[in-house]
């Protein structure tokens, strides 16, 4: 069984503080022990240095003046390991569905090894809210998030079970 | 209702040609957006050809061109960096 995870933590200051966690977050080389980088790649966005990755997200939601709302989407997708279990397999996973998100936003993704129990690899994509086309903000709600999890249920043909991250309260 | 000094917008008549208001109607309809946005965006952005879809396109191929240059020369690839970087205006 795959997972996709949304994690919804927006209320760090005006939101701003989350997004760059985020952009610093998928380049990050040094994660949790046993947690190790694969990949880092970027659609319609910079994926070499994180300071242009943000500008150049930010700078999407300035043209629109998109800037108060929700900034960011971050999604984690956890590979079952019965079907993924080396990295080039995870990572081409998480192009396509990275792909079809670029349809119509700015993503950045990393790929991290890390064995879970269930789960060997998993990806976290980092998602501009903002359409590149329209301007208009990704609706980040429970059938956009089942939509997803089923275009992944058809690419891995694995079950994908959807959960939503909320901010832990006692931080 | 709020009242007309707590309005964020103003409402003004423009008079515009056939052909114009045709344009902004199709680009509205094809982009699935308002008329009023289409026309807020080329008053707006009026001094610049990119728009944020150009843009990602290109930034994917300065993605591709910076990952192909990288294995022979890590300056290079900085540069190509920054030059791409740089052409993020709008």
């Amino acid at each position: 069984m795959d997972i996709l995870t949304q994690k919804r933590i927006t209320d760090n200051g005006d939101g701003a503080g989350y997004f760059r966690h985020c952009v610093n977050y998928v380049y990050k080389d040094k994660l949790e022990p046993g947690e190790k980088r694969i990949l880092t790649k970027g659609y319609g966005v910079c994926d070499t240095n994180r300071s242009h990755t943000f500008d150049q997200m930010y700078g999407v939601k300035e043209y629109f003046g998109k800037t108060g709302d929700n900034p960011v989407m971050h999604l984690v997708v956890s590979y079952d390991k019965s079907k993924v279990y080396d990295a080039i397999t995870a990572c081409n996973l998480t192009e396509i569905i990275a792909q079809h998100l670029r349809k119509n936003y700015q993503v950045i993704t990393a790929v991290h090894q890390e064995n879970q129990g269930g789960s060997l690899y998993h990806a976290h994509l980092v998602v501009n809210t903002v359409d590149i086309y329209t301007g208009k903000l990704y609706h980040s709600g429970i059938y956009e998030l089942g939509q997803l999890a089923i275009f992944i249920h058809n690419l891995t043909g694995n079950f994908c079970k959807t959960e939503i991250k909320y901010e832990d309260p006692k931080k | 209702m709020r009242k007309p000094e707590e309005k964020k917008t103003v409402r003004r008549t423009v008079l515009m040609t056939k052909d114009t208001d045709n344009d902004i109607i199709r680009e509205a309809k094809e982009r699935g957006i308002k008329p009023n946005a289409v026309m807020n965006e080329r008053l707006i952005h009026h001094k610049t050809d990119n728009t944020p879809s150009k843009m990602a396109e290109f930034q994917d191929f300065a993605n591709e061109a910076i990952r192909m240059i990288k294995p022979y020369s890590e300056k290079d690839a900085k540069l190509l960096e920054r030059k791409a970087n740089k052409l993020w205006t709008f």
